[in-house]
């Protein structure tokens, strides 16, 4: 009996994966994350073009949105992108530089996050909370949301950047903790673009 | 819904409406394509390995069991 199941599989072809089940499931989870960001930029849209018939966007004496500083984060989250993307070249080639790369590029995601965690605290201590206008409402939901997005694919890299430091990297997990971490990079331009202005 | 906007908002339900009907039409299409490239591709690589001179191996034959597991059964 068990030399015949042992004999079994090596008549049935072997199947390549195309695809890592990893990535596909990550990309699948993307679709649907983008859906739901695309659903509170449609509503914000609505609500901003709303303003001119009952002008209620922005409450009078509310502080500004830091522009300025939200263009920082900007910069520091595509570099931390495009390191990222180096990072996975340098793993694809075996390189000894992946571990810096990656490391880089989790730092400058890190900053990323602290200078909006700076930044929220700035308004949320100078009165602009959820309840002070629509515009307050939506970007702390939105923002909120894409932080949230970003904490967790950091963890994901952090996690990542451990295991290649112990040489227990799968490439599948990795692939797939940089599609969510290329999501968040790639969702902040169309919401620094949406919300600040 | 499109309809019973004001005219000064009416373009934020328009634009709005297409961009989510479209959106997540492009995206499946942007993976499936993904997906049928790297197919091909893995296709590609597969025929390149193979020598095509080498003829396939031919299917096993199916082994008798041994007399000793054989002579366990009741």
């Amino acid at each position: 009996m068990s030399t015949a199941a042992a004999a079994a599989p090596a008549s049935v072809p072997t199947r390549r994966q195309v695809v890592p089940s990893s990535v596909l499931g990550m990309l699948i989870f993307v679709v649907a994350e983008t859906m739901y960001f695309s659903g509170l930029m449609s509503a914000l849209t609505i609500n901003k073009a709303s303003a001119a018939v009952n002008g209620l966007w922005i409450a009078t004496g509310t502080v500004p949105l830091p522009v300025h500083a939200a263009r920082w984060s900007t910069g520091l989250v595509l570099l931390s992108g495009v390191v990222l993307l180096v990072a996975n070249r340098a793993f694809l080639k075996r390189s000894k530089a992946t571990g810096a790369l990656l490391g880089a590029a989790w730092l400058l995601g890190a900053a990323f996050l602290g200078l909006q965690a700076w930044e929220w605290r700035a308004l949320v201590g100078a009165g602009l909370t959820l309840t002070s206008s629509a515009q307050a409402a939506f970007f702390h939901l939105i923002v909120g949301g894409h932080a949230l997005h970003a904490a967790v694919a950091l963890g994901a890299l952090l996690l990542a950047w451990s295991r290649l430091l112990k040489g227990t990297l799968a490439g599948s997990f990795f692939f797939g903790a940089q599609v969510f971490w290329y999501f968040a990079v790639l969702m902040w331009p169309v919401i620094y673009a949406r919300v600040y202005f | 819904m499109c309809g019973t906007a004001a005219p000064e908002n009416q373009w934020a339900y328009l634009v709005m409406t297409g961009i989510m009907s479209l959106l997540p039409l492009a995206m499946m299409a942007g993976v499936a394509t993904w997906i049928a490239l790297r197919i091909r591709a893995a296709a590609r690589e597969e025929s390149a390995v193979a020598p095509a001179s080498s003829p396939a191996p031919a299917p096993e034959e199916p082994k008798a069991l041994e007399p000793s597991l054989d002579a366990s059964r009741p």
